[in-house]
């Protein structure tokens, strides 16, 4: 459904992703892990088009996407949740949603059915959006993009600065998500709460893909295990 | 000892209050200016300088409508109804045209483009209609004056003073109540966020810029039957309403307006004290709130870093 | 370094006489009008290319310059040479005045702020008639004897632009001017190694005050008179165009865009009065497609000629123009 191939990116002069390649097929969960800095942020922003790739190819469903504007690339069907949320912090909680809101073809997600989904969310509905805590901002966010439509949610470190007790409730998200039937390429850093809900995995090491293959395989790989510091 | 008499300079109840109601005329023109500006200035960054320029062309506008209509009496609805879109156009095709190509540069590019853009109007305006001050006659129907308090007053600047807080109202009612200003507002909050949520962006940037063009060019109209349409009238304008905009707040639309309530009551009563130079008062007042509080009154400190 | 700086300058004025005593009169005061518009466009860039500071009232130092010896002249009578001494440091002063409130501001909040000091100023010459002559300026200025012949005056100004150029290009090369590119590519980072910002903001803002008052006297001398239309914010646009036409990034661009403007200006009067227009269309084609300006991109393609293929870079967002000055 996603693919990446051979993406080179760079900010500015600085040459951070090295050619690397991915694929998410529909209904996956993928994650995707490495160390601070090591490309993983950047592989998803070049995919959404916020900083899109110089060399290389993103297509998704066979369309390619890597020089499209990032609000075509979201119409499309991919929804992104950033690092640091990145929620509208003067607009309500309502607002927040409403703005992401597109007229997509029946999609399963309207205001009412993200408020179900994310109870906590509804509770607030016309609180201002930087007044929440950070795991509702964090919910509020992957509510937000859902509000589009996807079928690609594209998940930036979710669990970073979450109590584990959040971070749980967040996983039992993500995984409802997955069964409703979501493909989810999931950032992360913190290995355990990656692997527990993903399918298959991928680990960056200095802007190039060192791994891919299964959870289990993951596991089984000595070597990776003790690169990612788990 | 008669104390009164030493304070018979002092104008009478009628004299200040008349200069109040101009002060506040002058405001709320200055607020459909300046508005626009600090709109531009907060969803896309930039420091539109040529805002001046259109509000010039507004003036020039509204006195050529009234010369092609031959002084007809709806020559003024007319002019209010369609100068301000001509130059909400021209508002538009100077952003996709030009502003667009250099969003990516370093932001001094932008102030030197819309720069540009200045210089090239002021001579423009010189070509086409000369540099003779022009003047557009008020309609016939608020040619007169109305009594209030005991103080005669002219009508048409009751109109701008009651047309004022309706305009303030109908921009505030686009910027929280539609889907369009929640989107403009998120765009001015975190642009990169909203353009991955599906938001077109640069049509948002255009419309925005269009939308400010329109007050200014609406200024403008308003401003042609009672001030003097001169080509050095951006200037002045321009200085202003940076000076509202900066004591507002940069980005804040309750900053534009009470920005330009202080501004404009201040000069009114500035000129009293100082007849030539009533620049210098709101002058003084805009290095007051710089050095003090330079994100404005109402202005957001942390935006300040931003820019 | 001194030696280069002493080199230059003595192959500058040798040149620059040299042609003077070859041009006609009305080419050599054209000739003296580029030369003080050189000085004032390199004082304007210092704080445009150098620092980054965007100035909108830049003109009103340049004025300041001409006005301070036209009064000192005329209402005071003190001598000549005098007011020629006195004119900078007048105009130093009231630089220093107005930067100490204008750096406290960045971007376009300094911009508007110096736009604004600029049109007081302005305006302040322009009503207060008693004193400054209002719009009929101040004509039929004295000068100092030894420099009424043209031939002695032509080079007088060629003496004082070229030492002043050579000061400033000095000053670019120096560590001040390396810290004031520092300040203009990242004004965080150039804090956060320790360099004053607001301090140093204020001495170059106050350097290219006096040196524009230099250009402004020189203005005042060559043609013996003085109008509020020195301090103009137009004129300020005028010596911005000079500046970003032959390329901010460079030493000598400024130079090469003061001579352009310059003869533009005499060439295009024969035929419009519409020059704003003109200057505004040069502006705007310049940022459009026309960013380093002239020198600029000279520059660049003489790099790519000559040097190898760049291997990509460890920093992190480099400009196209960050290199600052390359050639002296």
């Amino acid at each position: 459904m996603l693919e990446v191939r051979d993406i080179h990116t760079f900010y500015g002069e600085s040459h951070v992703l090295w050619g690397v390649s991915l694929c998410v097929n529909e209904g996956e969960v993928v994650a995707l892990l490495g160390r601070n800095g090591m490309g993983k942020s950047t592989t998803l922003k070049s995919i959404i088009g916020l900083t899109p790739p110089r060399s290389g190819r993103i297509l998704y469903r066979g369309q390619e996407i890597s020089r499209k504007s990032p609000f075509r690339i979201a119409r499309l069907g991919l929804g992104y949740v950033p690092e640091d949320r990145r929620i509208f912090s003067e607009l309500t909680v309502k607002e927040n949603l409403e703005v992401a809101a597109r007229a997509r073809d029946g999609g399963p997600f309207s205001l009412d059915r993200v408020f179900e989904l994310f109870p906590i969310l509804a509770e607030r509905e016309h609180q201002r959006g930087g007044s929440l805590s950070g795991g509702e901002q964090q919910m509020l966010a992957i509510a937000r993009a859902l509000m589009l439509n996807p079928q690609v949610l594209l998940l930036d470190e979710p669990s970073e600065g979450l109590s584990p007790l959040i971070v749980k409730t967040l996983g039992k998200q993500i995984l409802q998500l997955k069964a409703m039937g979501m493909t989810i390429l999931l950032a992360e850093m913190n290995v355990k709460f990656a692997l527990t809900l993903s399918d298959r995995a991928y680990v960056l090491e200095k802007g190039q893909v060192r791994f891919e293959g299964t959870v289990r395989e993951l596991q089984d790989n000595r070597e990776i295990h003790d690169l990612l510091a788990v | 000892m008669d104390f009164t008499s030493l304070f018979t300079w002092v104008p009478g109840p009628q004299f200040l209050f008349a200069q109040l109601l101009n002060g506040l005329t002058r405001s709320m023109l200055l607020f459909l200016v300046s508005s626009g500006l600090t709109l531009i200035l907060g969803v896309m960054g930039v420091a539109n300088f040529a805002h001046g320029s259109l509000y010039m062309l507004g003036a020039y506008g509204s006195f050529t409508m009234g010369t092609l209509l031959g002084g007809a009496p709806s020559s003024f609805l007319l002019a209010v109804a369609v100068v301000p879109l001509a130059i909400a156009l021209v508002g538009g095709l100077i952003e996709r045209l030009l502003l667009r190509r250099i969003y990516e540069a370093e932001g001094v590019m932008q102030i030197l483009l819309t720069y540009a853009v200045v210089l090239m109007v002021a001579d423009l305006v010189r070509l086409i209609w000369g540099p003779e001050t022009r003047g557009v006659p008020k309609p016939t129907v608020l040619a007169g004056a109305v009594t209030l308090l005991g103080t005669i007053y002219p009508s048409y600047n009751l109109l701008i003073l009651i047309l004022g807080p309706f305009l303030a109202f109908g921009l505030w009612f686009l910027l929280y109540h539609t889907a369009f200003g929640k989107v403009v507002r998120a765009t001015a909050l975190d642009r990169e966020m909203a353009n991955a949520l599906g938001i077109n962006v640069p049509r948002i940037f255009t419309l925005v810029f269009m939308l400010g063009a329109w007050l200014a060019g609406l200024a403008g109209v308003l401003t042609a039957p009672i001030g003097a349409i001169t080509p050095t009238m951006d200037l002045s304008i321009i200085v202003e309403s940076f000076v509202v905009v900066v004591i507002g707040g940069l980005g804040s639309f309750w900053g534009a307006l009470l920005g330009a309530l202080i501004v404009g009551v201040i000069q009114a009563f500035g000129i009293l004290i100082v007849p030539r130079m009533a620049l210098i008062s709101i002058f003084a007042i805009m290095a007051l709130v710089l050095i003090l509080r330079p994100w404005g009154l109402l202005g957001n400190p942390r935006a300040l870093l931003a820019r | 370094m001194w030696r280069s700086g002493a080199w230059h300058w003595l192959v500058a004025v040798a040149v620059l006489f040299t042609l003077s005593l070859l041009l006609g009169d009305f080419y050599r005061h054209l000739g003296m009008t580029v030369l003080i518009m050189a000085l004032f466009a390199l004082s304007y860039n210092l704080l445009l290319g150098e620092t980054g500071l965007v100035s909108f009232g830049h003109a009103a130092f340049f004025g300041v310059g001409g006005y301070t010896y036209a009064l000192l002249a005329t209402k005071v009578g003190t001598p000549a040479l005098v007011n020629i001494v006195l004119a900078p440091i007048a105009t130093a002063l009231i630089a220093l005045l107005v930067g100490y409130f204008c750096v406290r501001l960045h971007g376009i909040l300094f911009s508007m702020l110096t736009l604004a000091f600029g049109q007081v100023i302005y305006t302040v010459t322009f009503q207060w008639y008693s004193f400054t002559g209002g719009d009929n300026g101040i004509v039929g200025l004295p000068a100092p004897p030894l420099l009424i012949p043209p031939g002695n005056y032509a080079v007088f100004v060629i003496f004082v632009v070229v030492t002043c150029g050579i000061a400033l290009w000095r000053l670019a090369h120096s560590p001040f001017g390396q810290a004031l590119r520092i300040m203009r590519e990242n004004r965080e980072r150039a804090e956060f190694i320790g360099i004053p910002v607001r301090r140093l903001r204020l001495i170059v803002f106050t350097i290219a005050g006096g040196f524009a008052g230099i250009a402004g006297l020189l203005f005042a001398l060559l043609n013996r008179q003085v109008f509020p239309d020195d301090m103009y914010w137009a004129q300020t646009a005028q010596v911005l165009v000079m500046s970003l036409l032959g390329g901010i990034f460079t030493f000598l661009g400024p130079v090469v865009g003061a001579f352009i403007v310059t003869v533009l200006q005499y060439w295009i009067a024969t035929y419009t009065i519409y020059w704003l227009l003109i200057l505004g269309t040069i502006l705007l084609l310049c940022v459009l497609f026309f960013p380093q300006g002239i020198v600029g991109s000279l520059q660049e393609r003489l790099k790519h000629r000559l040097a190898p293929p760049p291997s990509p870079s460890p920093l992190k967002g480099e400009g196209t123009g960050g290199g600052g000055l390359v050639v002296g």
